[in-house]
């Protein structure tokens, strides 16, 4: 069961799964989403040891992550790290994640990582002077640089602070990817990872949404559009869920050979109080989506993806296509508005189908006899936080880019 | 592309275009590329695309080069050249920023991304 879950992972070449099973990690959190959200990420990736601080976690993620790894364990501790005796509590850990917001905290864990050797992995989200946006950065002793000095919070001792459902979703999937990498060895980022845009208004405008594709990149865009406000939804997928879907959409702990469309707007509905809705079925070109403002493009196959591509473009909606891979991932948008190119056109991905062979592609898939791509949880939440942010810059009358994420670059986009 | 940056194009005043351009093809989101220097009048009325293919087919290529060559070459088997995330039409001056070195001397930049797009979930490399 347990390799079956994990099936997409471990076809990853020089993919170490036993050392992120056996590893035990230490987390530092506020009463915020970013540790609960870590945690609930880090459980489907097969990390099975955990130790946080916090003073408060989100019982409903924490029980997800219980739910989609039997082996996962929690030891929580609440409460804030502000002296050097809660150092103890990390003993034995192989890595410590600092999620928190205040500065004390901070300069303590850093101190700790100097002293013991303990790689540090800080990621926060932020709001300053108009702008707002994360940072992730990766200390390992010997990188006493400049940049330590930004991801020191201003205030020192824990207080109220700027969060953000979206925004943690794309913080924890990058450190989440640097954890993996440490644990297996891989190179971390020596940069400063950052994203910064212009602070967002409120928005009060109700769009009606489509999600088309309810896979790993739906299931995230799901959570990000729900920690936004959106309540107006509809997940269109014809797919059921299978064991293997596990490892990284993770609203499905339990409900294998149920539909993926489904469960999802179920689940939402139930923790988010939504009001979305499921239609089980392919989008081809003859749906109708007239009765939607945007629709996001969460599909697996170029095929699908230029269908969208090009039924947005005869019915004037805007697109927001996401793609991904074990290590890398692309966000394009299409605005009628704006009149530019969808993104089959951008990609290029007519040549590419051109390329294939139509007969063997409809044959290996309704066959079962393809060979899955392997796949992860960290580029599905890092793409689809990115798409939802991406959606809400759009209503906010700013001018978002395309974006091309990818983890073996250090700036990563 | 950021307001920024369109802003950075719009202000590139007629002194500035008489600048040398250089341009990079970097192979998907790598830090180096392979780079093609242009002197002013070479380049003005040739489209970016033409200039991408002439940097692309430089012959007598370092070893380094060379290696960064194949990395470009495997992100185009279904891949495209973007800049900033955009298509490549026009010319080349429609997307240059000026730049200058630490010495001082500006220069008109142009960078070049050799993407692959990600499908999502079918591999056709394995077989």
């Amino acid at each position: 069961m347990r390799s079956n879950r994990l099936d997409r992972q471990l076809r990853i070449e020089g993919w170490n799964q036993q050392v992120l099973e056996n590893a035990k990690v230490g987390v530092v959190g506020d009463n915020d989403l970013l540790a609960s959200l870590y945690l609930m990420s880090a459980s489907a990736l097969g990390l099975n040891n955990m130790v946080v601080l916090a003073p408060a976690l989100d019982f409903k993620l924490v029980e997800i992550a219980k739910k989609l790894n039997p082996l996962f364990t929690l030891t929580h501790v609440e409460g804030f790290y502000t002296h050097p005796v809660m150092a103890g509590l990390f003993k034995a850990c192989d890595l410590i994640v600092d999620l928190s917001h205040y500065g004390l905290a901070n300069k303590l864990l850093i101190e700790k990582g100097y002293r013991e050797k303990i790689p540090i992995i800080r990621g926060f989200c932020y709001e300053h002077n108009g702008e707002q946006g994360l940072k992730v950065f990766t200390y390992v002793r010997g990188r006493e640089w400049q940049e330590l000095q930004e991801l020191i919070s201003p205030p020192h001792f824990p207080n109220g602070h700027f969060d953000d459902g979206v925004l943690d979703t794309i913080i924890t999937g990058i450190t989440l990817d640097e954890t993996k990498n440490i644990l297996m060895g891989f190179g971390v980022s020596d940069k400063l990872i950052s994203y910064t845009k212009a602070k967002k208004t409120t928005v009060q405008s109700r769009p009606k949404i489509l999600v088309v594709g309810s896979g790993a990149l739906g299931n995230f865009v799901g959570v990000g559009l729900a920690y936004s406000g959106f309540r107006h939804i509809t997940f269109m997928d014809p797919d059921v869920i299978e064991m293997t879907n596990l490892n990284r959409q993770v609203l499905f702990y339990d409900a294998i050979g149920r539909s993926k469309a489904e469960t999802l707007a179920e689940r939402l509905n139930s923790i988010f109080n939504m009001a979305g809705k499921a239609q089980v079925s392919y989008f081809d070109k003859d749906t109708d989506i007239t009765a939607y403002d945007v629709v996001f493009d969460c599909v697996d196959n170029f095929e699908s993806r230029i269908v969208l591509s090009e039924t947005c473009k005869v019915q004037g909606k805007i697109l927001i296509s996401g793609g991904t891979s074990v290590d890398a991932g692309q966000i394009v948008i299409y605005n009628p508005m704006k009149n530019g190119v969808t993104p089959a056109e951008l990609l290029g991905l007519y040549d590419i189908v051109k390329e294939r062979s139509p007969e063997a592609y409809q044959r290996e898939r309704a066959a079962c006899i393809y060979q899955p791509d392997p796949s992860v949880i960290m580029t599905n939440q890092i793409t689809a936080g990115f798409m939802v942010d991406t959606f809400r810059m759009l209503l906010d009358g700013q001018d978002p880019g395309n974006i091309f994420y990818d983890s073996n670059n250090k700036e990563r986009f | 592309m950021t307001d920024t940056e369109v802003k950075k194009i719009l202000d590139i005043d007629e002194d500035e275009k008489l600048l040398p351009l250089v341009l990079e093809i970097l192979p998907g989101h790598a830090a180096e590329g392979l780079i093609g220097i242009y002197e002013p009048g070479s380049y003005e009325g040739k489209s970016l695309r033409k200039l991408c293919d002439r940097t692309l087919n430089k012959k007598n290529l370092s070893i380094e080069e060379q290696l960064i060559v194949e990395d470009i070459t495997r992100q185009l088997e279904g891949g495209k050249l973007l800049s900033r995330g955009q298509e490549i039409e026009g010319t080349a001056l429609e997307y240059a920023v000026s730049e200058q070195t630490e010495a001082g001397e500006k220069y008109l930049y142009v960078p070049i991304r050799a993407i692959k797009p990600q499908e999502g979930g079918w591999d056709w490399g394995v077989n």
